[in-house]
């Protein structure tokens, strides 16, 4: 048990939690203006591979990181078109975005490495830096939120999208520019993954991380600081159980792979009656509708 | 609306398209068949019958089907080599390989078309399918079908085959100790699966051959492909003290292997030669399965439609350990003199090594 509870556990835990912090911060924001950004997973897996493409043609995982997060914003644009401006169903739209995201960077991965010889590392950014840009993007997202008129116009759209649009704001371009962005820190996210703790890509390296970000943003009631908190705790529930399988112990070892399962679950149970669940979440705006 | 009406066809048109795309982007990737859908399958077998128009035409068909992609510097790659080593051989007159098969409905509609289309057998190349290869083998009781159970799942024209790791392993386990001063053993693996977990206790078996008080830990880290994961739960071993790395599957091996190559300390590779991965992949071992699928090819050509448990030791080369150049250096004599015996004594049937399927 000595070596569970220690600064590697600790650091480890961060490692694992940044990705997925990160990439919930998207979700929020998506979320929090009435988008139900279900291709979060796969505009992690996009900002991946483009980090990696772009930081093993740069030699610099920092250009990664921006190329990550360009593409991530870009796919988060396109799945704007549909489910804003178009009104396709967030759900089966969001899911599609997903899938396809893991064939396309599948296929162009093949394509561009897999032939004759093993993918080359890139250069990786150290954990104090990653920590830093995280805090950051959760400094941002809080006080665009909170003080600004935009962040503000950006959760009515997600709770009273009539109302906002009676005061003259436009709902289609807030919840477009909030997909947009959801679709940066997504793509970011997944570029700290792999610019960061890992210097590799392989196929599907994000594993479920956006579904899991997905989570964590209900049971952190769409607040930041609890999705960072919330983040934390699920990188802090792998990171123990990895190592207390390393233990002598009677326990079945599929108890601890689900630990942070069951954590994810007790947190959400406990917190759903405390639900802030944006009133218009998933529901597409018409214009005169009501 | 009309608005929304135009809206929807618009989206509709662009997902049609998209979807067209990505079909057709896969067609023409490589000569091995990328999709999965029946009529993919069907212009792989066309390609592949005008490539071998010469050979042997009574020869049987041999299709192998696969969850991931072929070109995986492992599992998947050595099934992709086995199979084009027989067509090469003129074992089998015509071979299709099919990757990025889903198991469940889309496998077992796949293999139904191959057994439609004359393949025999068929392989799926993955503990996976191991009910989609039920389900289907019932319906087409001359034709064998596999799959990669690794436990003697056989029931007449349904068959299984060996992946006997643990004996690289133990050989692996004797190279490492001889390549490092102390330590501990780190064993990692999806999930704890026979196969797997007696590679893990082999290796430690084979460590303990030069140093009796060694140690060790295994971790399943509850999913084949999280790399970082992986990464992490080794990166906890190594704080544990471990300097001996094996994994089993990708993902678990990666990950293994991440680690010692940060940390310090020897690792392992997995089916297939993983020295490019780095400094600290001291052994690998490569799987022939053109040996293996040939089993079940010389049944269908004899005429059977009884499966076996097909495998083929380290013994009877089904199995290569390979030693990294420039690492050879850093093993010291006594252990490849002992590593050069125990193979020997494996080959010649004088020694066995322990399988131990389970903790």
């Amino acid at each position: 048990m000595d070596n569970v509870l220690t600064l590697d556990t600790l650091t480890a835990a961060l490692r694992l939690a940044i990705p997925v912090a990160v990439a919930a911060l998207g979700a929020l924001i998506a979320e929090r203006s009435g988008v139900l950004n279900l291709g979060l997973e796969g505009m992690m897996l996009s900002g991946a591979f483009a980090a990696y493409s772009t930081a093993e043609a740069t030699g610099s995982p920092w250009l990664g990181l921006v190329g990550g997060t360009v593409v991530g914003a870009s796919v988060g644009l396109l799945l704007a078109a549909f489910v804003v401006v178009g009104r396709a169903n967030q759900i089966v739209t969001g899911i599609s975005f997903t899938l396809l995201a893991g064939f396309a960077t599948a296929l162009l991965f093949q394509q561009e490495y897999s032939i004759g010889g093993i993918p080359p590392r890139i250069d990786r950014i150290d954990l104090p830096a990653l920590v830093a840009l995280t805090i950051a993007g959760f400094a941002g997202v809080t006080w665009f939120l909170r003080r600004t008129t935009a962040g503000l116009a950006l959760t009515a759209a997600g709770e009273a999208p009539e109302a906002v649009d009676a005061l003259g704001y436009r709902v289609g371009v807030t919840r477009t520019a909030a997909t947009a962005v959801s679709g940066a820190f997504a793509g970011l996210g997944g570029a700290m993954l792999v610019c960061g703790p890992l210097g590799l890509f392989i196929e599907n390296v994000t594993a479920g991380r956006g579904w899991v970000a997905l989570a964590i943003v209900v049971f952190a009631g769409w607040r930041p600081s609890l999705v960072m908190i919330g983040a934390f705790l699920f990188g802090l529930a792998d990171a123990v159980q990895l190592r207390l399988q390393g233990t002598d112990t009677a326990i079945p070892y599929e108890v601890f792979i689900a630990l942070p399962y069951i954590v994810t679950l007790i947190a959400l149970v406990v917190r759903a009656r405390a639900s802030h669940t944006p009133a218009a979440l998933g529901v597409p705006f018409v214009r005169g509708a009501v | 609306m009309i608005n929304s009406i135009r809206y929807r066809g618009v989206i509709a048109g662009l997902a049609v398209s998209a979807l067209l795309l990505a079909a057709c982007g896969s067609d023409d990737d490589d000569g091995a068949s990328d999709d999965t859908s029946t009529d993919d399958t069907a212009a792989a077998s066309t390609d592949a019958t005008e490539e071998t128009e010469a050979a042997d035409s009574d020869a049987p068909k041999l299709a192998i089907v696969y969850s991931a992609e072929w070109f995986d510097g492992s599992w998947g790659e050595a099934a992709y080599d086995g199979a084009t080593a027989l067509e090469a051989s003129g074992a089998v007159s015509e071979i299709s390989l099919s990757e990025n098969v889903t198991p469940g409905a889309e496998a077992e509609r796949a293999m139904r078309a191959l057994a439609e289309d004359g393949f025999n057998p068929i392989i799926a190349h993955s503990f996976d399918f191991g009910e989609d290869v039920k389900a289907v083998a019932a319906d087409f009781p001359d034709t064998i079908f596999l799959y990669a159970g690794g436990f003697g799942d056989v029931t007449d024209n349904q068959g299984d085959y060996d992946q006997p790791f643990y004996e690289a392993s133990y050989l692996q386990g004797i190279l490492a100790a001889g390549a490092t001063d102390g330590g501990a053993v780190a064993g990692a693996a999806g999930f704890e699966i026979p196969a797997c977990y007696a590679m893990y206790e082999a290796f430690l078996a084979g460590a303990r051959e030069i140093r009796p008080d060694t140690e060790g830990s295994f971790i399943a880290v509850g999913d084949w492909y999280d790399v970082q994961l992986a990464k992490e739960g080794a990166l906890g071993q190594a704080n544990d003290g471990a300097t001996m790395f094996v994994g089993c599957g990708q993902a678990p091996t990666f990950g293994q292997i991440e680690a010692a190559n940060d940390e310090g300390g020897v690792s392992t590779g997995y089916v297939g030669d993983m020295a490019e991965l780095g400094d600290s992949v001291l052994s690998s071992f490569e799987w022939n399965l053109d040996l293996v699928f040939g089993q079940a090819v010389d049944d269908v050509a004899a005429g059977s439609n009884e499966a076996q448990y097909y495998g083929v030791g380290l013994g009877d080369g089904g199995l290569e350990v390979l030693i990294h150049a420039g690492e050879e250096g850093d093993i010291s004599d006594e252990a490849l003199a002992l590593f050069e015996t125990r193979l020997a004594e494996i080959q010649n049937g004088e020694f066995e090594v322990p399988f131990i399927p389970e903790a």
